[in-house]
């Protein structure tokens, strides 16, 4: 339980004269739900961009799965096993589930170069198996994804990265403007998610969404991480207190 | 529950109201005048509608990446411009049609890269190329229209301009049905096409998925150009004439097949045949007009009239199939 998966030292980032991390060090180990929490511009998705390969840190060091990486953009970051979600952005609404859960790992049976005929067998098949991993009630991969509730939607890029063994899943608020029901439904996803051993990164503003799935929280102030504890060790009360008073 | 589900399929699929629509030109025009479609006037419709068609064609793809390209119209004259004049000046006929091609392909790369290092909206930054590049096709053939170097043209003319003897096609359709087909497996079957559907839909989720969207863009913005350059020349090899003043318009008319033919202006939506048969309908809608002894003049009042009709009922059919949950 130990071995960690990602391991970060002193992180610093910059936006012109704005310090948005400051000297930040995280040691996330293989397995774990960690949730993010913090006031609004705490830094939180400034740390997950730096992970994702979005930005990059001005100085500090990240290790993956022990060994110092460079996450210079999105693909570093997903050939690391990285998948981030962030909020309404993880999915095109007016492409099909099919398509939309192998966009950039297109499956091909013929290729040229980078130019491959897509294998739209495999496609069809395929997701409607990843969908039906999570639950969801759809009867094929055809469905557009603008046609799928909030819930449906988090419920397909959760079934693309159990799909593809994403060794971490970052998320930016993936409760946010959920119906109660279709949270718990996410929620439950994340369970899954970790008994398939993915890690999990979560970043919510609300602390009873993260508490019961989390097995660690992390609190962000101005920029600064200002604890990091397991969940035993505290409460939803402890957290809320340093959360506003900080 | 079969009725409701091919009824979805239809609606949520716009070129086949443009097919319909298409149909019942056709038919119309041909109650009104039965000339419309014989022999000789197909031969006329299947000659011209291809050229627009090829355009339309690359407009579409460029729209489904969300951008689009207002210089074709001045690229469809350019090209035909330059492999006539250079043929005159002493070039090789096929090194100037290459060249003529590759002129297209560069154009289609500096649209891209105005659009894409600038950052600015692709509609600004190729009408600036619109102008520029109409302006390089008067300049280059200074004051009156350059003569057609016919023997030297020979062979080009054989290969994509001859009629086909017996038949209503010329060269250029066999090329044109090649190219089509290339297209479609390109947007339709291929990993390229669906980047480019991600990039049109959601640049940061495609982004997110580590697909270049920039590549994408570029590739869209040099293929739009190339099918426009290459329209030109069929053009000028069939007319046996490189006017510098042609394609006028082309790129309005471009963007309103892509529309008719169901594509969004929004990016991520439409398809290479949407776009061909919109293309057709414009140019059987034309051509009709004049066959029926109509004033030509209302050709534009029906192009406005079929594109603000395609645009609503695509947008409803779109909701109405949407609800519809199977
Ligand atoms: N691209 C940017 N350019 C300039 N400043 C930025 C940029 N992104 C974030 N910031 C600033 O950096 C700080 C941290 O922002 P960040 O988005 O990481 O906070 P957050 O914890 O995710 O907040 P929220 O809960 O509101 O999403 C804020 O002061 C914010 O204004
Ligand atoms: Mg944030």
């Amino acid at each position: 339980m130990s071995e960690s998966i990602i391991k970060c030292e002193g992180l610093n980032k910059w936006y012109g004269n704005i310090q948005a991390l400051k000297d930040v060090s995280i040691d996330i180990k293989k397995g774990e739900a960690v949730g993010l929490v913090g006031d609004n511009g705490a830094g939180k998705s400034t740390f997950i961009k730096i992970l994702s390969g979005v930005h990059q840190a001005d100085s500090g060091n990240i290790y993956f799965d022990g060994n110092l990486v460079k996450i210079n953009d999105a693909k570093d970051s997903m050939k690391l096993g990285i998948e981030t979600i962030y909020q309404d952005s993880a999915l095109a609404p007016t492409l099909s589930i099919a398509r939309n859960l192998f966009v950039g790992r297109e499956p091909l049976t013929f290729k040229f170069g980078s130019l491959g005929l897509l294998d739209r067998e495999k496609m069809a098949k395929e997701s409607l198996e990843a969908i039906k991993r999570v639950e969801l009630d759809l009867r094929s991969g055809d469905e557009l994804v603008e046609n799928l509730s909030g819930g449906e939607r988090q419920g397909v890029v959760i079934a693309r990265a159990l799909y593809f063994r994403t060794k971490v899943l970052i998320m930016d608020e993936p409760t946010n403007h959920l119906s109660v029901k279709e949270t718990e439904k996410v929620l439950r996803w994340i369970e899954k998610l970790k008994a398939e051993g993915t890690t999990c990164i979560f970043i919510t503003h609300n602390l009873h969404h993260v508490y019961p799935v989390s097995d660690r929280l992390i609190v962000f102030a101005r920029g600064e991480k200002i604890a990091d504890v397991q969940k035993k060790d505290t409460s939803i009360e402890d957290l809320t207190r340093m959360i506003v008073h900080d | 529950m079969k009725i409701r589900k091919s009824f979805k399929y239809i609606a949520s699929r716009p070129e086949f109201a443009a097919l319909t629509i298409f149909i019942i030109i056709a038919i119309t025009f041909y109650v009104i005048n039965e000339n419309f479609l014989n022999f000789r006037n197909l031969r006329v419709l299947f000659t011209i509608s291809p050229e627009i068609a090829l355009i339309a064609m690359g407009a579409t793809i460029l729209m489904v990446s969300g951008e689009f390209d207002l210089s074709v119209g001045s690229v469809f004259a350019l090209s035909g411009v330059v492999m006539v004049v250079l043929t005159n000046e002493g070039v090789n006929a096929h090194l100037a049609f290459t060249i003529a091609l590759l002129m297209c392909l560069a154009i289609g790369f500096i649209n891209a890269t105005i659009t894409i290092r600038f950052g600015i909206p692709s509609f600004i930054a190729t009408l600036g190329t619109m102008f520029m590049v109409r302006s390089i096709a008067i300049v280059i053939v200074k004051a009156d229209f350059p003569t057609f170097p016919m023997e030297e043209m020979y062979w080009l003319r054989a290969i994509f301009a001859n009629p086909i003897p017996g038949t209503i096609f010329r060269m250029s359709f066999i090329w044109f049905v090649l190219i089509t087909l290339l297209l479609i497996f390109y947007l339709h079957r291929s990993n390229y096409g669906n980047w480019s559907y991600s990039t049109g839909a959601n640049q940061a989720a495609a982004k997110a998925m580590g697909v270049n969207t920039n590549n994408v863009k570029i590739r869209n913005f040099v293929l739009c150009s190339f099918l426009a350059g290459l329209a030109g020349i069929f053009m000028v090899l069939r007319t046996r004439a490189a006017f510098p003043s042609v394609g006028v318009g082309y790129e309005l008319q471009a963007i309103a097949a892509s529309v008719i033919g169901g594509a969004s202006l929004f990016g991520g939506i439409g398809t290479v045949f949407g776009a061909l048969v919109g293309a057709f309908l414009l140019k059987f809608l034309d051509n009709g007009l004049v066959m029926a002894r109509l004033d030509v003049n209302w050709f534009r009042f029906a192009v406005g009239t079929l594109l603000i009709f395609a645009v609503v009922s695509n947008t409803n059919l779109r909701k109405i199939a949407n609800k519809m949950r199977e």
